[in-house]
């Protein structure tokens, strides 16, 4: 690899090989971060580089990456954010999760910009990165630890709490294919990165630094970073995140039928605004960021005060959680879903993928595919609140039918048989989370299409373009002005999807939070800040020409895997007319034709009409040939 | 004076898809632009949206005036001001 020094990146990367207890550290690559910027871009052309095609995704093999990008400094606008890269065990295509916090920004501090992670260790292990150096550390006293208690634990061992900690709970340790990695109460939820983890017997890492990175015209960043956050201030988004954070979203969700409900039988379900009531009048307690310098604090702190789901105070209550554990399961409890996801926290589980595996297999439970010995007398009836803290932890430690639905979706559907597969909500093997393309029919594309699966984030909320009217920015790139864009409307999506994804990838590849994007932060502000950070003068549409070649070599790496044309789709409940609710004499809402938005979006991105693949002069243009 | 008030996204299923004018008396301020739309739309508008009891808004939403967010209500306002009402869709 190229060594030369490049400005605005620490420099390093650590290579970690955890079955010889042995790192070293090297430069980065000039020439993939040039064309690739860092995060899951660089994750994507290092995994599709060095992992084989087949390896088990709980194996020696499989690559742990943690990624920070270019702009991952806290004194960037969402600069707190890391992504893992892998090959997940849940869906066994591209795995990709993004945590918040200090972490990015502290990797930084420790002089590096990627830690690479192959191999197992022979005992459970910690890593311990401070400024340049790296210690292996046996773990085996943390087994069996909460996430919280994992982390004071490692704090008072180092002697200092200011050290950033990532680690697995309970749930990867059990190779639950839907555990997180945790760093305090912010998840690298999706995608089962925390039983990679576990299988790989690494328990935790702890990162701490004092390095500077070095930007390349360092007044002409400080003036723009200062104008940037003068300017988004004042922005009606970032403000909204500000004083509701992502829960706030729950009524207007259930009122404009974009809340899935019962296991996605429907869109809207009537109870949103007083659960919503009921957490802000018993639940909240303050916003706060979750890294240093974060000025737009979505994060919420929260806790259920007293009774039989009496919780500490911790930070969570997140839209996509709380939906899961309410709407998913018709469970009217807030305070039982605020409990239950704070489990899913203290046992390192993805809040999404096991509240639709409670939702499912209550859905099992009402058709009657359990056993009774599966069972063991669990009342899984639709709405029982006392049962939801029960199945988390039946999940985080595969006991009874917690082994089964530990799997994932997809796995328990096949293993139950009996028709379950058709109320499995996945696609690709990634459960669904809280949004419903039936409120805005570009989500169906994108949910279709995404790399890691049905994700909504990864790379876009779509329907908060043609419902919600935002446009990021990117109408002078050609995204039509979603004021005149019908949300039930399908024909004339496709093209308009594949440029929402291209941009709304770029905070994963430049290491900065999305949510600063909806809050007024643009491609052109990203381009400006590397630009001065780097000495490369890029802009918006070379950033678009990345995140392009970044989503088509994340697909290549997907082909490679298995993936066809036929994994593009959408489960059918998902595009039908919804059986309850505000929309369920609305044909208009139910997705009529996903084959044709698909032909269309294909077309837009240059890929083979019959196999999804991108055609060879994509290939070319891109630099991927 | 007359202002004209243009509803964004979901906000359009109660306010209408086209920008509604609205008389205000001479020197409104933007209270009384709420009183004018508890008048108008008040009982039609759901409570998650729609604190009656003190003519506001409740959770984000919010009015824009030359795409800068107005929050006192004491602001006053123009003949022919147009004003967008918005939801700060957050998205999560």
């Amino acid at each position: 690899m190229a060594t030369s020094v490049i400005f605005g990146y620490a420099g390093q990367q650590l290579r970690v090989d955890l079955s010889r207890w042995e790192a070293y550290s090297e430069p980065i690559s000039t020439e993939i971060s040039r064309n690739y910027l860092g995060g899951s871009g660089y994750g994507a052309r290092l995994l599709y580089d060095e992992l084989e095609q087949g390896v088990d995704p709980l194996g020696n093999e499989n690559i742990m990456i943690l990624a920070t990008g270019p702009l991952s400094l806290s004194q960037v606008p969402g600069g707190g954010s890391l992504t893992l890269c892998f090959k997940s065990p849940l869906t066994r295509i591209w795995g990709e999760s993004r945590v918040g916090g200090d972490l990015a920004p502290d990797l930084k501090k420790a002089g590096f910009d990627y830690v690479i992670i192959k191999g197992k260790s022979p005992e459970p292990v910690y890593i311990v990165i401070q400024d340049g150096k790296w210690e292996f550390r046996n773990a085996s006293h943390l087994l069996g630890l909460t996430v919280s208690e994992k982390s004071a634990v490692l704090r008072r061992e180092l002697g200092d709490k200011s050290f950033s900690i990532l680690c697995i709970g309970p749930a990867g340790e059990n190779l639950v294919k839907i555990a997180a990695v945790m760093s305090d109460d912010r998840a690298a939820g999706r995608c089962g990165g925390g039983a990679v983890w576990g299988a790989k017997n690494l328990i935790a890492i702890a990162i701490k630094g004092t390095k500077k990175v070095t930007a390349a015209d360092p007044e002409r960043l400080k003036k723009f970073l200062k104008d940037t956050h003068d300017e988004i201030k004042k922005n009606p988004i970032f403000l909204g995140m500000q004083s509701a954070g992502t829960i706030g979203d729950i009524p207007s969700n259930d009122d404009g039928g974009d809340w899935p409900s019962k296991n996605w039988l429907a869109n809207s379900w009537g109870k949103g605004s007083e659960l919503f009531d009921h957490y802000q009048a018993k639940n909240f307690m303050k916003g706060f960021g979750c890294y240093k310098g974060c000025t737009m604090a979505c994060a919420r702190r929260v806790q259920v005060p007293e009774g039989e789901y009496k919780t500490a105070e911790h930070g969570g209550a997140e839209y996509e959680s709380i939906s899961c554990f309410t709407a998913y399961v018709m469970n009217e409890n807030m305070d039982a879903a605020v409990h239950s996801t704070y489990l899913c926290n203290e046992y390192g589980l993805d809040t999404i993928s096991t509240g639709a595996m409670v939702a499912f297999a209550m859905e099992c439970f009402e058709k009657g595919l359990f056993t009774e010995t599966e069972l063991q007398g669990l009342d899984l009836n639709w709405g029982n609140a006392d049962i939801l803290p029960v199945m988390v932890k039946k999940i985080a430690y595969r006991e009874g039918i917690g082994n089964i639905l530990a799997e994932g979706v997809r796995n328990a559907a096949e293993q139950i048989g009996q028709g379950a597969a058709e109320f499995a909500i996945h696609v690709k093997g990634l459960e669904g989370p809280a949004h419903d393309p039936r409120s805005g029919k570009a989500l169906a594309i994108t949910y279709a299409t995404g790399n890691r699966g049905m994700c909504h984030i990864h790379p876009v909320e779509a329907m908060a373009w043609d419902r919600g009217k935002l446009d990021w920015g990117l109408m002078k790139y050609g995204l039509p002005n979603p004021k005149y864009v019908e949300r039930w409307d399908e024909a004339g999506k496709g093209a308009a999807v594949a440029l929402l994804q291209d941009g709304l990838a770029l905070p994963d590849i430049v290491g900065t939070c999305k949510f600063y994007m909806y809050g007024g932060v643009t491609i052109d502000h990203w381009a400006e800040m590397i630009s001065a950070l780097t000495g490369w003068e890029i802009n918006g549409q070379e950033l678009l020409k990345i995140s392009e070649r970044v989503i088509n070599l994340q697909r290549l790496f997907n082909i490679r895997e298995g993936l066809t044309a036929e994994d593009d789709q959408l489960p059918q409940r998902v595009q039908a007319v919804p059986e309850f609710g505000k929309y369920s004499t609305e044909d208009a809402c139910a997705v009529h034709d996903l084959a044709g938005m698909l032909r269309e979006y294909y077309k837009a991105r240059g890929w083979d009409s019959k196999t999804g693949a991108p055609i060879p002069e994509k290939l070319m243009e891109l630099g991927l040939g | 004076m007359k202002i004209l008030l243009r509803s964004i996204g979901d906000l359009r299923d109660y306010f209408g898809r086209d920008p509604q004018e609205i008389e205000l008396k001479e020197n409104a301020t933007l209270k009384d632009l709420l009183q004018a739309i508890d008048e108008q739309w008040g009982s039609a508008l759901p409570p998650y949206l729609w604190d009656r009891a003190n003519k506001q808004f409740r959770g984000s939403v919010f009015f824009l005036v030359n795409k800068e967010v107005v929050q006192d209500i004491h602001t006053p306002l123009r003949d022919g001001l147009p004003i967008d009402l918005m939801k700060a869709l957050v998205g999560g």
